[in-house]
């Protein structure tokens, strides 16, 4: 797939996972124990073969800059192509958090320059580990302009605002792309891959532009139903969009279990990050740890049930976690009592204090907060 | 080329014989430590921590892993436009081709490499110690010293001084006594294997070394008598810290289980001077609701469905259920199955161990499969690649070497 570019989209556009997402762009966002979820379409583009990758950011994009580097932890950090990462104001016109068009605008140059004949437009929040050759191949068998990507759900499932569903023939032919909300029999929700021809591509953007066009769906793939071929592809298997509090906390419990562990971490193909020369993680003699997933470089000495551990966390005697999540360099004092909490980055928790929410509404702390 | 002040080479071609079962395909240098890193891992952060940028790693005996796990020296920050780090085997020139004879001669081999960096030093090293050093220190003492050769050296206790090469010298650190392994020691300063040279003074004595028939070219043993004969201004620079040679399987053993100890004067975690690894995209580590993991060091890729007690996983590790491991380290991509009982074992890398096997366990006597050359200490070693079949019992001091089948 080395004729594909990548463009990533790592602003929190289509997601409200506000109290995570104030301090760092959405594909910045620690998951997993030691990731960010926008290592998992990285690492899914660099396992199809894909060697040009573009990652667009808005606001706050310094911790998503910290993390991707060079890119040479995804072997992005080549001569030829790479990864190139645009920050806002790359054009003149930008005003710092732009539509995805003024966005898209902003890389069209860095569009026409590279020899690609095709581009990938992803979102930064979908957890799935799973190669875009398929897909693919799909598109330059379909001749498609424009070939969506979209997950099966339950039609029965509340159809949440934030989400566009797409309608299509027997044949996969889109007929319409529509907002959750508008909807009340749709199966197909949209699930944030859009394989286009460049050249089409450019032409939507620039004709967008001009006439000052915002929507992003709406004007790459809407608007030219019944235009352009369009049409719908399938992501089977299991696969998580991370665009709210409770998708977030829901995705991380699911890694507690082997079958979606093993399926989105396998050798054959592996999920890069950012690597940190992390010590291997302690257990101390009164560590007591069931069914978590534990990163590196972690102190424990406490109680930990079902719950997810990034790097360098310290948790001491006498404490007890449940249900939680606690993101990289938490502190965890004696005797504390945690349950259905998101502890953010370096979140320090002092002696004998205790926090429970509920598994609908995990208590979020914010980054550097100390209890 | 810019001149570099100093380069370092590491002697990493030593088979490490006694390492056994751990060491048949793979150098001493490339076999796995601590969880996380491989035994020259420590040489290589060294030097990267030191501010040394051009490293040539002399390789002889089975070079393929540290080949690939050295690469381009990208996990140490040494993948420099000018610099960075090179692979040195023995090769075939247009007049003679040989194996390295020596420590000495392994150098001499490669002059034309080190010339071509232009250094004013060259620092020596072994690939194959556990320790954190500051060579530029050590490098400044012996500009201040202004010294022909510095040589490195760690305080050992008199009684065990014979097994090393000790070093006397006088209130300044002038060495005045070189003695290999001397049977009524004069000091307790024993040899690191850790030199630096003016590269000036030293190109000349490996080539007049070189020229000796009856030279074993070893640096220990030849060039430093010889240039102390010589009246060469030799010094030692007196080490303090934590080092250890893991050349035996008890030692690699004391060495792994020293890191748990949270008091141990080898501080792996220290944000100033980090040990760094080539790291494999693996996951975190899950341990299950069955678990038990006490007093242990576990990283990423392992799967603990048993009981972990004062022990060592490495990568990828799968523990089964009801399976106890105790005292022992598990070397990267082992499997254990259900019912294990495993106490005081090295497991070598990508060994598998099938349901309700026992190793070492007490009472288990196997003399077809003891050797006490390697495995001292009430040790057994399973050795890299192997599989045990289901329902093996294997007692103390063993070490295997093939795949044994399972029984009922």
């Amino acid at each position: 797939m080395t004729h594909v570019i990548g463009v990533i989209f790592a602003d929190s556009h289509y997601a409200d996972v506000n109290e995570l997402t104030k301090v760092r762009p959405l594909g910045a966002l620690p998951i997993d124990g030691r990731y960010r979820v926008i290592d998992f379409v990285l690492s899914n583009m660099v396992n199809s073969g894909m060697i040009n990758v573009a990652v667009v950011t808005q606001n706050n994009y310094h911790s998503l800059m910290g993390h991707l580097g060079s890119g040479k932890h995804w072997n992005l950090a080549r001569k030829r192509y790479g990864l190139t990462l645009f920050p806002p104001f790359s054009n003149l016109s930008s005003s710092g958090s732009d539509s995805r068009i003024d966005i898209l605008y902003g890389v069209l140059g860095f569009l026409k320059r590279s020899t690609q004949d095709y581009v990938l437009l992803a979102e930064s929040n979908i957890i799935i580990n799973k190669t875009f050759n398929d897909l693919f191949k799909y598109h330059v068998a379909e001749n498609a302009d424009i070939t969506v990507v979209y997950k099966n759900v339950d039609d029965g499932a509340s159809k949440d605002a934030i989400e566009s569903y797409i309608l299509t023939d027997d044949q996969e032919n889109i007929l319409a792309i529509e907002k959750g909300e508008n909807v009340s029999h749709a199966t197909k929700r949209y699930f944030g891959y859009v394989l286009i021809k460049k050249q089409v591509l450019i032409e939507l953007i620039e004709h967008s532009k001009v006439r000052g066009k915002k929507g992003y769906l709406a004007n790459i793939v809407a608007r030219n139903i019944g235009n352009l071929k369009i049409k719908a592809y399938n992501f089977d298997g299991y696969g998580r969009k991370i665009a709210t509090i409770s998708d977030y906390y829901n995705a991380s419990m699911e890694i507690l279990d082997k079958t979606v562990r093993d399926e989105l971490f396998n050798s054959e193909h592996p999920i890069y990050t950012k690597d940190k020369d992390t010590t291997p993680t302690r257990y101390f003699t009164n560590a007591n740890v069931k069914n978590c997933f534990v990163a590196d470089g972690c102190s424990i000495d406490g109680t930990i049930e079902n719950s997810l551990i990034f790097r360098n966390v310290k948790v001491k005697k006498g404490s007890v976690i449940k249900n939680s999540i606690i993101l990289q360099q938490g502190e965890i004092g004696e005797n504390v009592h945690l349950e259905n909490v998101i502890l953010d980055k370096k979140v320090i928790v002092r002696d004998n204090k205790t926090l429970v929410g509920t598994d609908s509404f995990p208590i979020i702390v914010e980054k550097g907060r100390i209890i | 080329m810019a001149k570099k002040k100093c380069l370092a080479m590491i002697l990493a071609g030593g088979q490490g014989s006694r390492l056994g079962a751990l060491t048949l395909n793979v150098a001493k240098p490339a076999v796995s430590f601590g969880a996380k890193y491989k035994i020259i891992d420590f040489a290589l952060s060294n030097c990267a921590n030191s501010g040394i940028d051009t490293v040539g790693i002399l390789t002889q005996y089975q070079p393929l892993d540290l080949n690939t796990y050295v690469g381009t020296g990208q996990p140490w920050d040494l993948d420099s436009n000018d610099g960075g780090v090179f692979i040195l085997p023995p090769y075939m020139s247009a007049e003679k081709g040989e194996w390295y004879k020596g420590t000495a001669n392994a150098i001499y081999q490669n002059i034309n490499f080190i010339s071509r960096f232009n250094p004013e030093y060259v620092l020596i090293l072994s690939g194959d110690h556990i320790y954190k050093m500051n060579y530029s220190k050590m490098l400044k003492k012996h500009i201040e010293n202004n010294a022909d050769c510095t040589i490195a050296t760690i305080s050992v206790p008199l009684s065990e001084a014979s097994r090393f090469g000790i070093l006397s010298a006088d209130e300044n650190g002038k060495i005045i006594e070189f003695a290999e392994k001397p049977k009524v020691p004069k000091s307790n300063q024993a040899s690191m294997g850790i030199y630096i040279f003016n590269w000036e003074v030293l190109k000349e004595e490996l080539i007049k070394d070189e020229s000796n028939m009856r030279s074993t070219n070893d640096f220990g043993k030849d060039i430093i008598p010889s240039m102390l004969e010589k009246n060469k201004s030799l010094y030692i620079y007196g080490f303090k810290g934590y080092w250890k040679d893991v050349g035996t399987i008890s030692s690699l053993w004391e060495a792994n289980m020293d890191l748990l100890d949270e008091n141990c004067e080898l501080d792996i975690n220290d944000p100033t001077w980090p040990i760094m690894a080539r790291t494999t995209a693996s996951r975190p580590q899950y341990i299950s609701s069955k678990a038990s993991v006490n007093h242990s060091l576990i990283t990423e890729g392992c799967e603990v469905e048993g009981e972990i007690k004062h022990s060592i996983l490495f990568h990828n590790v799968k523990v089964g259920k009801n399976s106890k491991i105790v005292d022992s380290i598990v070397m990267n991509n082992v499997t254990i199955g259900d019912d294990v009982i495993i106490y005081k074992a090295v497991i070598g890398d990508n060994a598998t161990i099938g349901n309700h096997v026992r190793i070492n366990t007490r009472g288990v006597d196997t003399p077809e499969y003891v050797n006490t050359k390697i495995c001292s200490n009430d040790l057994s070693l399973i050795g890299t690649d192997v599989t045990i079949g289901n329902n093996v019992k294997i007692g103390k001091h063993s070490m295997i070497t093939k795949s044994i089948k399972g029984g009922k």
